[in-house]
């Protein structure tokens, strides 16, 4: 079996990505098990989505713990330990990466010798598609590990899911030449399959008896009012507005508008984004009447 | 005190005036209405200074209730049957939330088809709610439960909401003797809530029912409603005796009747015990070795009290006054589980369904129960399936009115 693990930002295509390849081992007459995992994030907050595949029949469900390859689809997500990519990886696991740098720098010293494979896959979804879907692109990456995932295999995967997604047929036929790009320019690397791991021993659990509590801790209550703002939702910001301070008239639409709370006035009434929250729905630069507000990828933005 | 004719809506209201409740969220519904406009009329007449409001709909009125409770001020509400399903997403709220009120349920049984009279299906619908369930037999245990589900709600070990259910008809719309106790005595038993936790208030904003995304941060909160039920199972003892000290009735978790001796038990619980004690006094005269268990405290469910009770037995009948469709008898069940293992367990267990839809037991149904426990063959497989109560001649009524119900338009007098 072989285990793979999708990470992503709420809009980027790690779902639909997932459930590409589990339709292409479908296809290929493999065991095949897709899901995703949502909470109550959004657009940009880290998501995570999964694809077995397997020779044989298929005994687990849910979390992949140990996966035998990762793709990560935005590298922002390699800085963000909530996003918990590195989890269960072992020496020589390949971890694929959307990135325009060509090669990764170890984000920390302590982690396995995890196989870094950088692709610049917003590069190609910009030039062949013309815009930043990433989903049969990240899908084309992964196909590449499975020796059965065939590219006219894909192919058809990526129609057929993106087909159920409801994109246009000239879209799908960009999305497919990307995908098969991305498969073609994969280094040939193969995921290997472990050995069932069914024999191995496992510890027998203590039992914890856990004690009541009082009440106040034995309840989803919150005493300390405000504390929704120690996450940095900020994180999940996949385009950024900028206030172009020249053209402000200082009609404080801006502010009233932003859903996070994440604009302020200052003493002239000039407002300022508190990027440490705002969440990049742009809903200021729709509505700033004098359009002094840009907006910029936030891959660009970090650039700059 | 002073010794009053009350019916159970009656002593549901005085119990909830007396317990001197700050909030009272209502919406009507028959066989519950009654203890509603008991109290609206004692606000009116300012005997009594809760505040009413009277609301959409049941769920709105448990949202109401849950949120009021939350501010640390005593809640009392009351439905029955469809008003309770229909709001029983809240009562998962309500307990979720952790905090302590008491809802009367008049049980009726469900629809449909759409009926009047009492059984248990409301009510058990909401055993895994997290509510503390206290079943009333007569019109004082009405009034005197209330009183004891606050303290036990209330205490910091405990904070959990209570439901006091007693039977449409036979209890809510019957009139007996109920001592009514002085507000004095009873503030010396239930003084004023003095909230353990932080409450909400308008100084104090906090944040309740958190969403919680993680599987262990949920576990954590389930399970501590548990341990909250462990303690209310211990604190039961402790407020029953404070209870029998300051008034002079004495309430266990079960009640046992005529059972020093017997080798026959009937289980059954609410104020159809009356008439099944009348039954077994019966029995007891033609020197039948049998008695009664009363299941009064559903909810912390008395395991230990129950094997107990029925270790070393010849017999027990179960009588569901409900159906898990499907499975059969609720109670049934549960009791079948707490007997699972134990050294001197019943060797025959047997399960009844009777009293659906309110329907009443018949002498000779009790001579059968007997008989089947007395019986010598003990097939495992005649004691899952339940046995229902119904006799020959209803099945012949109902074929009768099913020849008229699709007869078309002839005239059909039975």
């Amino acid at each position: 079996m072989t285990e793979i693990r999708f990470h992503g930002r709420g809009g980027q295509g790690a779902r639909v990505a997932s459930r590409i390849v589990g339709r292409a081992g479908f296809l290929a007459t493999l065991f095949a098990q897709d899901l995703s995992l949502f909470g109550a994030e959004r657009r940009g907050a880290p998501i995570v989505a999964f694809t077995r595949l397997s020779r044989s029949v298929i005994d687990r469900r849910g979390y992949v713990e140990e996966p035998d390859a990762v793709i990560v689809i935005d590298d922002s997500l390699l800085q963000e330990s909530r996003a918990q990519i590195f989890q269960g990886l072992s020496d020589g696991t390949p971890v694929i990466v959307n990135t325009r740098a060509g090669e990764i720098a170890q984000p920390e010293s302590d982690l396995p010798q995890v196989t870094w494979v950088p692709v610049n896959m917003t590069a190609i979804a910009l030039r062949v598609i013309g815009r930043a879907n990433l989903s049969a692109i990240a899908a084309g990456c992964v196909a590449r590990l499975l020796p059965e995932l065939t590219s006219d295999i894909l192919s058809e995967a990526v129609r057929l899911e993106l087909k159920e997604v409801g994109l246009a047929a000239a879209v799908i036929d960009k999305n497919v030449i990307a995908a098969r790009e991305a498969f073609e320019h994969m280094p040939s690397l193969t995921a290997p399959e472990r050995a069932v791991k069914g024999a191995e021993r496992a510890e027998t659990a203590k039992l914890f008896p856990l004690p009541y509590d009082n009440s106040r801790g034995a309840a989803a209550t919150i005493l300390h009012p405000g504390s929704s703002a120690l996450r940095h939702t900020g994180e999940w910001r996949m385009e950024t507005p900028r206030i172009i301070l020249d053209k402000c008239k200082r009609c404080f639409l801006c502010f009233l508008f932003c859903p996070e709370a994440a604009i302020t006035l200052d003493r002239q009434n000039y407002p300022h984004i508190d990027y440490e929250h705002c969440k990049g729905c742009m809903i200021c630069y729709q509505e700033c009447p004098p359009e002094a507000i840009s907006r910029s990828l936030e891959e660009e933005a970090r650039v700059a | 005190m002073s010794r009053e004719m009350l019916t159970g809506n009656g002593a549901a209201a005085w119990g909830a005036r007396l317990a001197e409740v700050d909030y009272v969220p209502a919406f009507p519904i028959t066989p519950q209405t009654e203890i509603i406009e008991t109290l609206a009329k004692w606000i009116e007449a300012r005997h009594i200074t809760a505040r009413m409001v009277a609301m959409d709909s049941e769920h709105s009125m448990l949202a109401a209730a849950a949120t009021a409770a939350a501010t640390g001020v005593r809640v009392f509400t009351a439905t029955s049957s469809q008003g309770l399903v229909y709001g029983f997403e809240m009562l998962y709220v309500i307990t979720g939330l952790r905090v302590p009120l008491v809802l009367v349920n008049v049980s009726r049984a469900l629809s449909h088809p759409i009926t009047l009279e009492p059984d248990h299906n409301d009510v058990l619908a909401a055993r895994d709610t997290g509510f503390l369930q206290i079943h009333a037999e007569t019109c004082q245990e009405v009034l005197d439960s209330i009183l004891m589900a606050y303290r036990l709600a209330e205490n910091s070990r405990v904070q959990l909401p209570v439901i006091v259910n007693l039977d449409g008809f036979y209890l809510s719309f019957t009139r007996e003797t109920v001592d009514v106790p002085s507000p004095e005595e009873v503030r010396a038993f239930l003084p004023v809530y003095e909230p353990p936790e932080a409450h909400l208030g308008s100084g104090a904003p906090m944040a309740l029912g958190a969403a919680v995304l993680s599987p262990t941060h949920y576990t954590f909160f389930k399970y501590q409603m548990h341990r909250a039920m462990e303690n209310a199972a211990a604190l039961h003892a402790q407020v029953a005796a404070e209870f029998a000290e300051a008034f002079g009735r004495s309430y266990g978790a079960v009640e046992q009747y005529l059972l020093d001796d017997a080798d026959y038990v009937i289980v059954m619980t609410n104020s159809f015990a009356s008439m099944a004690k009348a039954e077994i006094q019966r029995l007891r005269r033609e020197g039948r070795k049998i008695g009664l268990l009363r299941l009064r405290l559903l909810r912390p469910f008395p395991h230990r009290e129950i094997q107990r009770v029925l270790a070393g037995r010849k017999g027990v009948a179960v009588v569901d006054q409900n159906i898990s469709v499907g499975k059969g008898g609720i109670l049934y069940s549960e009791i079948a589980s707490a007997l699972y293992g134990l050294p001197g367990r019943p060797p025959a267990l047997y399960s009844f369904i009777g009293g659906l839809g309110g329907r009443r037991f018949r002498p000779q149904e009790f001579n059968l129960m007997l008989a089947l426990l007395e019986g010598e063959e003990r097939r495992p497989e005649e004691m899952t399936r339940p046995y229902l109560l119904f006799t020959e001649r209803e099945y012949q009524e109902m074929q009768r009115l099913i020849a008229v119900a699709r007869a078309g338009g002839a005239s059909h007098e039975a």
